[in-house]
């Protein structure tokens, strides 16, 4: 070192470099924290955790966006076979669930008259052994309890099924949009008592019947996803669409051509069209010659039956476009007739007919039979809601999973009335909701993504599909899942109940579900698509590899995708069992045109009072508008966006006659009763057909639900909407 | 100098000269006539690498089995080179690839040398694992292949039937692998031969996909997914190989020249690489044969269990690929014509870096790696003095990869 930098000068100049680099160090990092706060919270550490969405059988897997801790977004999960990151209105909503200020927050008993909504809090060992002590006391009487909850499959809801089964309950659920109500038709033309799985994606046409293919059809967010295939996808042509809906749904205004028929005229049209592919020879005869069955009977009843002239008078439909349409059905390479999940039991018969003409089983763009079997020994919510309506059963405990029981549109015009005979109602529901407003015990249960969830994905074909998560927080409230309420109960009962209910919480009958799978050798945890496909393809050559070395590292795969998926289907089923029970079961195609001509004599001698043929539907938006979820209150009436309240569609000569327009505000008066609603005119609609929405009310719920104070169900005559005629009434 | 400088010096002088041996042997395992066999790993996983084809974007171009959306798709086609004949083919798609992404917005990837073995690995399993999948068994075929085979003779294809001498097939419903069925063929093949003779049915011979057929028609009515379903895990190479020496296959088969001489050399090019069931009915055609050379050379009997047949007849059809087989003096006219007007190897710099000295390319996969990672710079320099995209035909990759370790070795720089 030269003489002019000295030993002194060396320290000086060190010391300053440190202190300049400690210094710089401190501005850039205040600088840094500076610039993330100013830039919001997207620079706030935020992870996303799987979840599943509970609303309907679907099981769309969701991921929840936690920021420091708290969730504040449901997206849909792209790794879910059935939505791959899509997820639908109700399902996005799903985040105000947790939040919702009128959950109930613990276990309580009513201390008042029964929906006089006057509870006292309770500790969940006081609650436990009110419902044992009420459960060990039906074994006395001859009366058995009944157990309905909304439509749903995997180890949770067989826990719910084995410990009333135990319990000696009719076990009952509300099937919701999917295909389990077309089960009877499918098994009655091929022998096969699954439900029938439409591949929509590779469909070249779809003629559908009331199939809400852009709202809630089946599995809701895989439908529309197939839907958006079906139109448009790489190396083939757009697939064409014919609706077929009394009313222009969202469905009906995406399709090339919309008829607007009621119920029993679409059976008329359907048994027409397949009259006419009949008399044409039009219908795919190495299909029909192979599985033949009783199909020259029915092609010869449904022939002298449905005459073109005779349906066309009944429906309404000039005969040259019954004719287009029959033979555009039968000349596209993949047709495919789809059906409403609640239609009736004739229109599915017809349906299901059409598809046989046309070769649609076991081929691409045309119907499987699910992979599994519905549990055995669940029946429709319906047939028990209505014996309980009607006064035929008693009920000694009615236990309510959810508010599913009563917030689907037709079953009963009274709940309160229908239920009271119960003896005792208890409900699971985490909110006060229609149900839970008349219980006598609360038994609260968590919200989707405090809970342990594995739940088979219901009417996705093709493969199996089980959404699986853990809980994403912690119990915001004193809740429990209903499956370790449910243990507790067994255990204080003791006998049948205790030996088969041996879990502890919901988290075993998961974990337990996990070893199962895990050991069955195949599929894996969700994935990306394209691991998904390589999955497959592996499968379909006799392979398959574990991604996952231990039962631990697999389970944890499986939960931290968020499910569990096998895509490998082998079709075939539906022929092999045609072919074993000598061919197809065609149902007598006699009766519908006295049905729809019955309906039209109706509908002219109604008169002057209520000139209107009423039909109740539901959108996206009311069917899942629970008391927890405003943001759907805010989506109902979509395109035109009518929020917050009932609308009714009615036709352009409807609203002439009655000097309204889009906008007004009208009653709707039925012999039983009357309410407000918002008119929509739909040109096209038929004249003489008013169709209104159903949005769930619950005057005594949460603050979101008291602002629908009345709906359709008041309306109803008999308990059946389908026979209720209306007149509107300017406001 | 003293005595312990002398030890030490001459210590480091054996450690250098020992180094190049020691580089060689790592990268040649054997000389024939000019050309050393190159040692490329088996995987062990070839299906590790699937994963790989998302991650590095390979899957917005290429499909595997499906309509490709731009590129062509890797698993229809039939690829019969080596394992350095793929990543040379790889290779000479570059510049097309590269422009593509541009096109498509997409950043080349960069991929390490254990990532270009796996891909490489995995695009040959394709064609192995599903290979089926482009021929799916014909069940009507395959009930044909049932009778004029003579299978019929002693199996009933659904249940056991007691006036059959062989067991009932049904348990083969569900197991959609053709392994299961060459597995138990095998094991059961000198019961089969007794029972074939007494009752004079001749030896049957599968050829094509009459296994495959075979298969298929006993799984003709196992639909739904309600059946129960048994699957193979995919084969391990590795595991193979070391099944291959424990089941004293080496006795008789040698790989490379390297082994016994009773049966073929097993590392013929095309000879294996074919369907699984295609390999399964070669090595049933020719058990007889064996068992026979078995007794007269007192080798116990060879039974395979779990995934052992799936383990060897992965490493035999993956011998072809992972056999490579390079000429230094090939690869240094390739060298010469191509690459060494930009880089020399041990003479400096010159537009391109020296070979001799960049650390990391001991391995073949190494080499062609990061001939990848740096095709862009690469293409510029040469579009830059108007020189055209070097192109490598079957056996060039591993000539050239053969030079330069052997280049290396002299060098040892790096």
């Amino acid at each position: 070192m030269s003489a002019s930098f000295s030993r002194r000068d060396f320290f000086t100049y060190s010391g300053s470099v440190l202190a300049g680099i400690t210094l710089g160090e401190w501005g850039r990092r205040h600088l840094a924290r500076a610039d993330a706060l100013a830039s919001g919270p997207s620079r706030l550490p935020a992870e996303w955790a799987p979840s599943v969405c509970r609303d309907c059988a679907a099981a769309c897997g969701i991921r929840v966006r936690m920021v420091d801790g708290a969730p504040v977004k449901v997206e849909g999960n792209p790794l879910c076979p059935i939505g791959r990151g899509r997820l639908c209105a109700s399902g996005q909503a799903g985040i105000e669930a947790y939040y919702d200020p009128d959950r109930l927050i613990g276990p309580a008993k009513r201390t008042g008259a029964r929906g006089e909504n006057r509870w006292t809090a309770i500790t969940w060992d006081e609650a436990t052994a009110i419902l044992a002590s009420r459960l060990s006391g039906t074994r006395a009487t001859e009366r058995r309890p009944l157990a309905i909850g909304m439509e749903e499959r995997g180890p949770l809801a067989d826990g719910w099924t084995k410990f009333w089964t135990a319990c000696d309950a009719r076990v009952a659920w509300t099937p919701a949009q999917t295909s389990a109500r077309l089960r009877a038709g499918f098994l009655a033309l091929t022998g096969i008592d699954r439900e029938p799985l439409f591949d929509l994606e590779h469909a070249t046409y779809v003629l559908s019947f009331g199939a809400p293919i852009a709202e809630t059809w089946l599995s809701p967010v895989w439908a529309q996803r197939s839907f958006g295939r079906f139109r448009r996808q790489a190396g083939r042509s757009r697939g064409r669409l014919v609706q077929v809906d009394a009313r222009r749904s969202a469905t009906a205004r995406k399709a090339d051509e919309w008829l607007a028929l009621t119920p029993e005229q679409q059976v008329v049209l359907a048994y027409g069209l397949a009259a006419i592919i009949a008399r044409e020879s039009r219908g795919n005869r190495q299909f029909l010659d192979r599985f033949a069955g009783n199909h020259a009977e029915f092609e010869r009843d449904v022939v002298r039956t449905y005459l073109p002239d005779e349906v066309s008078a009944l429906t309404g439909i000039p005969v040259v476009t019954i004719l287009r349409l029959a033979r555009e059905l039968s000349a596209t390479t993949q047709p495919l007739v789809a059906v409403a999940a609640d239609a009736s039991r004739e229109l599915t018969d017809a349906v299901f007919a059409l598809n046989a003409l046309v070769g649609a089983y076991d081929r691409p763009g045309g119907i499987y039979a699910a992979a599994t079997a519905p549990p055995d020994g669940i029946e429709d919510a319906a047939g028990p809601i209505e014996a309980i309506a009607a006064g035929r059963i008693r009920p000694a405990v009615l236990a309510l999973r959810d508010g599913s029981a009563l917030r689907r549109s037709s079953l009963v015009e009274r709940p309160d009335a229908a239920f009271a005979s119960a003896d005792f109602i208890v409900s699971f529901s985490p909110y006060l909701d229609e149900t839970s407003t008349l219980a006598d015990l609360l038994l609260p249960a968590h919200t989707p993504i405090e809970s342990w969830h594995a739940v088979r994905a219901a009417a996705v074909p093709p493969g199996e599909a089980i959404a699986c998560a853990a809980p994403v927080v912690k119990p915001r409230l004193d809740t429990r899942d209903p499956a370790e309420t449910l243990a507790h109960v067994a255990r204080a009962l003791g006998g049948p109940a205790a030996a088969a209910c041996p879990w502890t919480t919901a988290e075993d009958l998961v974990i337990g579900e996990l070893e199962r799978v895990g050991q069955m050798r195949r599929g894996g945890a969700y994935t990306s698509a394209y691991e998904t496909e390589w999955l497959l393809q592996l499968e379909k050559g006799g392979w398959w590899t574990s991604g996952s070395q231990t039962p631990q590292a697999f389970r944890q795969a499986v939960l931290g995708a968020g499910g569990w998926v096998d895509p490998f289907f082998q079709d075939g089923e539906i022929r092999s069992t045609l072919d074993a029970r000598h061919g197809l079961t065609f149902s007598s195609p006699g009766a519908a045109p006295a049905i729809a001509a019955a309906a039209l004599h109706a509908s002219s001698s109604a008169g002057a009072q209520f000139p209107y043929r009423l039909l109740i539907f539901e959108t996206s938006a009311s069917r899942a508008a629970d008391p927890n979820l405003p943001v759907l209150y805010e989506l109902l009436g979509q395109p035109e966006g009518i929020p917050w309240q009932p609308w009714v569609e009615i036709a352009g000569e409807t609203a002439r006659s009655l000097g309204i327009d889009t906008g007004a505000k009208v009653k709707v008066v039925s012999p039983g009763g009357a309410m407000s609603a918002i008119v929509m005119v739909v040109h096209g609609m038929q004249p003489d057909v008013v169709a209104l929405a159903h949005v769930p009310a619950l005057p005594e719920g949460g603050r979101w639900a008291r602002e629908i104070r009345s709906d359709s169900r008041q309306l109803m005559a008999a308990g059946s909407a389908a026979a209720t005629r209306v007149r509107l009434e300017r406001v | 100098m003293q005595k312990g400088r002398w030890l030490r010096f001459a210590a480091l002088v054996l450690a250098v000269a020992a180094w190049p041996v020691a580089v060689a042997s790592r990268a040649a395992i054997g000389d024939q006539a000019g050309s050393v066999v190159l040692s490329v790993e088996l995987p062990d996983q070839p299906t590790a690498g699937a994963r790989l084809f998302v991650q590095k974007n390979c899957v917005k171009c290429h499909s595997l089995g499906q309509p490709s959306p731009v590129g062509p798709d890797l698993g229809r086609m039939l690829f019969s080179g080596t394992m350095l004949d793929l990543a040379g083919a790889f290779w000479n798609h570059a510049p097309v690839m590269r422009e593509k992404m541009r096109d498509m917005k997409i950043q080349p990837p960069t991929i390490s040398s254990g990532e270009m073995a796996d891909l490489a690995a995995f695009l040959t399993a394709y064609r192995y694992y599903l290979t089926e999948i482009g021929k799916p068994g014909n069940a009507t075929a395959g009930a044909r292949v049932f009778a004029v085979k003579g299978c019929v003779r002693c199996h009933d294809e659904s249940s056991t039937n007691w006036f059959k001498v062989g067991p009932g097939l049904q348990r083969y419903r569900g197991r959609f692998s053709s392994i299961f069925l060459a597995q138990a063929m095998w094991n059961h093949g000198p019961e089969m031969a007794r029972a074939m003779r007494a009752s004079g049915v001749p030896w049957p011979q599968f050829s094509g996909q009459e296994m495959n057929d075979l298969l298929a028609y006993l799984q003709a009515d196992s639909v739904g997914t309600n059946r129960e379903r048994v699957y193979f895990e995919p084969g391990s190479p590795r595991r193979g190989r070391d099944l291959f020496a424990s089941k004293q296959c080496r006795t008789c088969h040698s790989i490379a020249g390297i082994g016994g001489h009773g049966g073929p050399d097993l590392a013929r090019p095309q000879e294996l690489v074919r369907s699984v069931s295609e390999i399964a009915g070669l090595m049933w055609n020719h058990s007889q044969a064996m068992i026979a050379e078995f007794q007269r050379r007192g080798i116990p009997r060879v039974t395979f269990s779990g995934p052992e047949m799936a383990d060897i007849i992965a490493y035999l059809y993956f011998l072809n690929y992972a056999t490579v087989r390079g000429t230094p003096a090939h690869g240094k006219e390739i060298f010469d014509r191509n690459c060494g007007v930009c880089h020399s190897i041990g003479g400096g710099a010159r537009v391109g870096p020296d070979l001799a000295a960049l650390p990391g390319l001991d391995e073949p996969f190494a080499v062609l790696s990061a001939m990848w990672n740096h095709a862009a710079g690469m293409e510029q320099q040469m579009r830059a003095r108007a020189q055209t995209w070097p192109r490598f035909a079957p056996g060039d990759s591993a000539d050239l990869v053969a030079y330069l370790l052997a280049e290396r070795a002299k060098h040892p720089t790096h």
